[in-house]
């Protein structure tokens, strides 16, 4: 197992290296110099604009989407006690999908399919809180079987949709479905919450590695159990139903990273919350940067991409073994 | 002063009531044994003690002041408890978990400093773990992970130790070197222990007082030498047990 104190800064040079990468790859050859003049800002010519308008915010868009994605998906394992959670598994994106696509069969704009989205998954949140809380224990099981239900609901209601859409809207859902960040206009406010969302996670980091070790040992070493779960979960919704608001439902990010890096560098949240910020972050800015060249001019949801790198790389990891010299046997 | 000390505690599961009108009174440099059969009620009793779970009536008190008005952090710092069993669903090592034990006595901010290294790896040496600390928790035994939870348990290092059959899974000499240390290690410091124990001659070997729990939701308790006879123990566990002199102590025996 590496020492976090190395692997922070090697990810945050790798995220750093992704954009760097971004901001070189696309349809237009641009040279070093253009890119560089670009974000000096001293020149206004047409390569330094793709840079500066087109791939810079795209990146940037696509590092917190990732950012947001990988966070909420280490909150979510940890609140349900289960490394298969995913930041959708609650069926957040699911309420954000059923009232995005919604909006945009009702033929609205870009700016009311996002807010829909953003209040889709709030919508979503609150209902499985309220579902999941009822009476009696708030058990992670609970939680996540009233979530998945939600989920599986929303799902219903997703496909009906795009059942009775006319064709011309069917790509834009299914992009929407996918992950797709080609209408983004740049990361915005979300770029805030992603600061706000790790500062507070951060801050939880303790609590949470006992918490990652259930309720009850937490509870006995002086965790207030009721509220952390409360607080995790609504971070985690928020995060999540940001990170749909702004790209739609880009699979894999949010499962796989965290895991990631706890096969890497181990599971204590002080660094892997950080970590999962900045590898998946990174992540997502490669997967986009790909997602725009590799059959241009056609795009490709990024969604795709991110499985096709996250795939090999996890079974990688996991096939590595045990991170000590004997094996349990 | 008295350590932890019940007033008219009555505790509850799936609607059945345990030990009404409960008064403990754990002392300091006592050390108690909660025996009775399965699903008398010990853990739940355990759970209450330690303020996992409220009492369905009645009061718990911790130095005197009711458990509610304690802080968690504070009480974790006097009063620790054993769960009965572990998961961990994330990979972890030996050191970590055995730090754990710190949280109650590090702040929100603060990063566990050489002193708590320290003490996790003088808890591991207690248990004879001393050479596992890099070791992911997944590939210990049984027994390993029960002493390793014993460590952390002695990281937290609090006054009253609550055990939940804590000799579950420990091979025979651990389980009397354990149980003795902890004993010594609480006397020490004008702490208690109170453990729950299928072993009747381990509470008799290293307990001073015994609350027996019968299956009926009644409760005894009092000194060991008192109660623990053939008698009690016949009607605890309905089958009937002997006891017999063995050098200056007494075996007890199912018949």
């Amino acid at each position: 197992m590496l020492k976090p104190r190395l692997l922070l800064p090697l990810l945050a040079m790798f995220a750093v290296a992704s954009i760097v990468f971004a901001l070189f790859a696309g349809s237009a050859d641009l040279g070093g110099p253009a890119v560089w003049h670009a974000l000096a800002g001293n020149e206004g010519g047409t390569g330094a604009r793709i840079v500066r308008e087109l791939r810079l915010p795209r990146a940037l868009a696509a590092f917190v989407v990732g950012g947001l994605l990988s966070l909420a998906g280490a909150l979510m394992q940890v609140l349900l006690r289960n490394p298969l959670a995913d930041p959708y598994v609650l069926g957040v994106s699911g309420g954000a999908a059923v009232a995005a696509l919604g909006t945009m069969l009702a033929g609205l704009g870009a700016f009311w399919v996002s807010a829909n989205a953003f209040a889709g998954a709030l919508v979503s949140m609150l209902l499985v809180f309220g579902l999941a809380h009822g009476r009696g224990g708030w058990t992670p099981t609970r939680l996540l079987l009233t979530g998945v239900v939600v989920a599986a609901g929303w799902g219903a209601l997703t496909t009906f949709m795009l059942a009775v859409s006319p064709d011309r809207n069917l790509r834009g859902m299914l992009f929407w479905l996918m992950g797709d960040l080609a209408h983004t206009s740049g990361p915005g406010w979300s770029i805030g919450l992603l600061a706000l969302g790790l500062l507070t996670a951060f801050a939880l980091a303790r609590p949470l590695n006992l918490l990652a070790r259930g309720d009850l040992q937490a509870q006995a070493l002086g965790v207030p159990v009721r509220p952390l779960r409360i607080v995790v979960y609504a971070l985690a919704s928020l995060l999540t139903g940001a990170a749909v608001t702004l790209a739609g439902t880009v699979g894999f990010v949010g499962l796989v990273v965290p895991h990631m890096l706890r096969l890497v560098g181990g599971a204590d949240h002080r660094w892997l919350l950080p970590g999962s910020v900045l590898g998946g972050g990174a992540l997502l800015v490669l997967a986009d940067a790909l997602a725009r060249v590799l059959i241009a001019p056609q795009q490709l949801p990024v969604g795709v991409i991110t499985a096709l790198i996250g795939v090999p790389l996890f079974l990688f990891l996991l096939h590595r073994g045990p991170r000590t010299g004997r094996s349990p046997a | 002063m008295t350590l932890l000390h019940t007033e008219a505690l009555g505790i509850e599961i799936g609607g059945k009531r345990i030990g009404r009108n409960l008064g403990l009174r754990i002392e300091p440099g006592q050390s108690w044994a909660v025996l009775g059969a399965n699903g008398a009620g010990k853990t739940t009793l355990l759970h209450t003690l330690a303020g996992l779970r409220p009492p369905a009536e009645g009061t718990v008190f911790l130095d005197g002041a009711p458990l509610d008005r304690w802080g968690r952090r504070a009480s974790a710092r006097r009063m620790g408890i054993l769960l009965q069993d572990s998961s961990d669903p994330f990979p972890a090592t030996v050191l970590e978990t055995a730090l754990i034990g710190r949280h109650p006595h590090l702040g929100p901010w603060q990063w566990e400093g050489p002193g708590d290294h320290e003490a996790a790896r003088r808890a591991l040496a207690e248990v004879e773990l001393e050479t596992f600390a890099e070791r992911p928790v997944d590939t210990l035994s049984g027994g390993e992970r029960r002493r390793l939870a014993l460590a952390t348990l002695m990281v937290q290092d609090p006054a009253i130790y609550l055990l939940d059959e804590p000799t579950n899974h420990l091979d025979l000499h651990h389980q009397i070197r354990l149980l003795g240390r902890l004993r010594e290690r609480t006397r020490a410091r004008e702490g208690a222990l109170v453990m729950a124990l299928h072993d009747v001659n381990l509470a008799a070997r290293f307990c001073d007082h015994v609350l027996l729990v019968f299956s009926d939701g009644e409760a005894l308790h009092g000194s060991a030498e008192e109660l623990l006879e053939p008698g009690h123990l016949t009607c605890l566990y309905r089958h009937p047990i002997e006891m017999v002199p063995l050098g200056d102590r007494n075996a007890f025996l199912p018949a």
